[in-house]
């Protein structure tokens, strides 16, 4: 055999015992040392990733407990290891595997969209860097025309949609999950200077179920107009969300639908 | 291949005492003043779109010398490096400008999971010239010399036909990379495994010795036994020190690192730890002016 493809062989069943438990990989040690401290990998990488879980998901952590959220992560961890060497990254995937959980298994049906609030928390510490708007070049627009604008949100805006009290959860320890349409806006607000703190705060504010549908069109793409005549946004309140946007600084710019008469053969605009 | 020297504007980490920089240490190092000459880092918690993380270590490296210690790159994979994480790397270092880049003699990838841990070895001729290849691809990626850092291990494999020492050397020898000597993961290996420091050291070749590792170990029963566990989570014990003071008699001042990952102390604590790491240092370093003398400027420019 190919001394690569026995080293790849090995790597494979060590793999495979460090997931699962498979023991395989015993019979390549040094026969004079005890088998039993394979398990020493196995506890560190299994208990690095539960690890790591929790602290992407620390509100989920600490409303389900200890030993219930260990126990979902390390089946998680198991089934969807990292494919890639910046832990901060892994998670991506953990609130859409809770929400395909079978429903007899007993998993509380308020985890999977607090596990997407933790991780849109999580993301938006890391998202890109964006100038924000300048507001008066959004003052500038012409009120007649503020129906046809898009909005460019800055890159670590996120919204989670709930039929759950997540935001309460979030900020209160002393709370219980209770069903309760809302929606929670993520972002991270752009810091003034270079020192320390560059780079910003994340920040998360609730929104009402008709704001929350609202944002949704507009994080989107959809001009203001077409997000306001959504049927899930009837009663929504369009000038404090904007201001919302606004004064955390979470836009990074919009666009402005022309007339179908300004925009050149073709559709490319000048 | 031939070393490729340390970029020009890199801020050349010195032959003294620095600190593994943690991300809860990192807003209290800078209001501090960055009091210790260099900080090395792992480079995986950095290779992030933006944010304040990104911000912050690249306001560090404004003051002090950087070194970046991966744990992503995987020298030991059987399948080769990974192209995608090779140019991510380098995109960093190039702006980041590490004084210093180091990796691991061990695997944490294959079938394209990243296992969260640096796995262990068989040091045989395939592995040998597999991991040879690896760094030599790394060091064409980032156009210069990296270092290789011995294993903390408690299993070995019945392959192993290769002393690790011999193994490192011959790395060295056939890439031109340097070696990270980490003085923790040499006593805890030695006593798990039953080997002799001695002759380890002797194997080692010291001018590829580009850098020093020391850190606490923990000692955990396991199915009946002792072991130690490289844990990074307490202070550097007094064997360990003892190993470090020999290990400067043999091979000179060489920048020195405390790595503290799990139940971080607090920063002064940190701080002291690599104050005792320079006290050992200090008194070994040549007086002021003959370093050119002794052929020691290499060391200020390892890497």
């Amino acid at each position: 055999m190919p001394a690569d493809a026995k080293l790849a062989g090995l790597q494979r069943d060590f793999a495979a015992f460090l997931l699962r438990g498979d023991p395989a990989v015993a019979g390549a040690l040094r026969p004079d040392l005890p088998a039993g401290r394979l398990a020493v990998y196995r506890n560190t990488v299994m208990g690095s990733l539960v690890a790591v879980l929790g602290h992407a998901h620390p509100t989920l952590h600490r409303v389900l407990g200890e030993k219930r959220f260990a126990a979902l992560a390390c089946r998680f961890a198991a089934e969807a290891p990292p494919r890639l060497p910046m832990l901060w990254s892994y998670g991506a995937g953990f609130a859409d595997w809770l929400a395909g959980l079978d429903p007899a298994a007993g998993l509380s049906p308020w985890a999977p969209d607090l596990a997407r609030f933790d991780w849109a928390m999580h993301e938006a510490l890391f998202a890109a860097d964006a100038e924000p708007l300048d507001i008066a070049r959004l003052a500038a627009i012409p009120p007649e025309q503020a129906g046809a604008l898009r909005l460019v949100p800055h890159p670590s805006l996120r919204l989670v949609r709930t039929g759950w009290n997540i935001h309460a959860l979030w900020r209160d320890a002393a709370a219980a999950p209770v069903p309760l349409p809302e929606a929670v806006l993520v972002g991270r607000s752009p810091a003034d200077g270079d020192d320390g703190t560059a780079g910003g705060e994340v920040r998360c504010a609730r929104l009402t179920a008709a704001d929350g549908a609202l944002a949704a069109r507009l994080l989107a793409g959809a001009t203001l107009g077409e997000a306001a005549e959504d049927e899930d946004a009837a009663g929504a309140d369009l000038q404090s969300l904007l201001a919302l946007l606004l004064q955390n600084r979470l836009l990074a710019g919009f666009a402005l639908d022309r007339h179908p008469s300004f925009t050149r053969p073709g559709g490319i605009d000048p | 291949m031939a070393a490729a020297p340390s970029s020009a504007s890199a801020r050349p980490v010195p032959a003294a005492a620095g600190i593994g920089l943690r991300e809860p240490h990192r807003e209290a190092f800078v209001a501090a003043g960055c009091p210790i000459p260099w900080v090395e880092i792992h480079p995986e918690n950095y290779l992030v779109p933006g944010g304040p993380r990104l911000a912050g270590i690249l306001r560090v490296r404004r003051d002090v010398a950087v070194g970046c210690h991966g744990v992503g790159l995987s020298l030991g994979s059987a399948d080769g490096l990974d192209p995608d994480h090779l140019m991510r790397l380098r995109a960093f270092y190039d702006r980041l400008e590490p004084g210093l880049i180091s990796e691991h003699l061990s695997w944490s990838v294959t079938d394209a999971t990243y296992l969260n841990d640096l796995l262990p070895l068989p040091y045989t001729e395939g592995s040998l010239d597999r991991v040879r290849r690896n760094i030599d691809h790394a060091q064409d990626v980032f156009g210069r010399r990296i270092l290789v850092e011995n294993p903390a291990a408690c299993i070995a494999f019945a392959d192993s036909a290769i002393p690790e020492a011999e193994f490192l050397a011959e790395l060295a020898a056939r890439t031109g990379c340097g070696l990270l000597l980490d003085v923790n993961n040499l006593h805890v290996s030695s006593v798990n495994l039953g080997f002799d420091r001695t002759a380890w050291l002797d194997a080692i070749p010291a001018d590829a010795v580009g850098e020093l590792h020391l850190a606490g170990h923990a000692r955990m029963m396991v199915g009946g036994e002792e072991l130690l566990i490289d844990d990074h989570g307490s202070v550097v014990g007094d064997a360990v020190m003892a190993l470090y003071a020999d290990v400067l008699d043999r091979i000179g001042p060489r920048p020195v690192l405390i790595e503290w990952d799990n139940d971080l102390p607090p920063l002064d604590l940190l701080l002291a730890e690599a104050g005792r790491a320079q006290q050992l240092l200090a008194g070994r370093l040549p007086e002021h002016g003959q370093l050119d003398a002794l052929g020691m400027p290499e060391v200020h420019r390892a890497g």
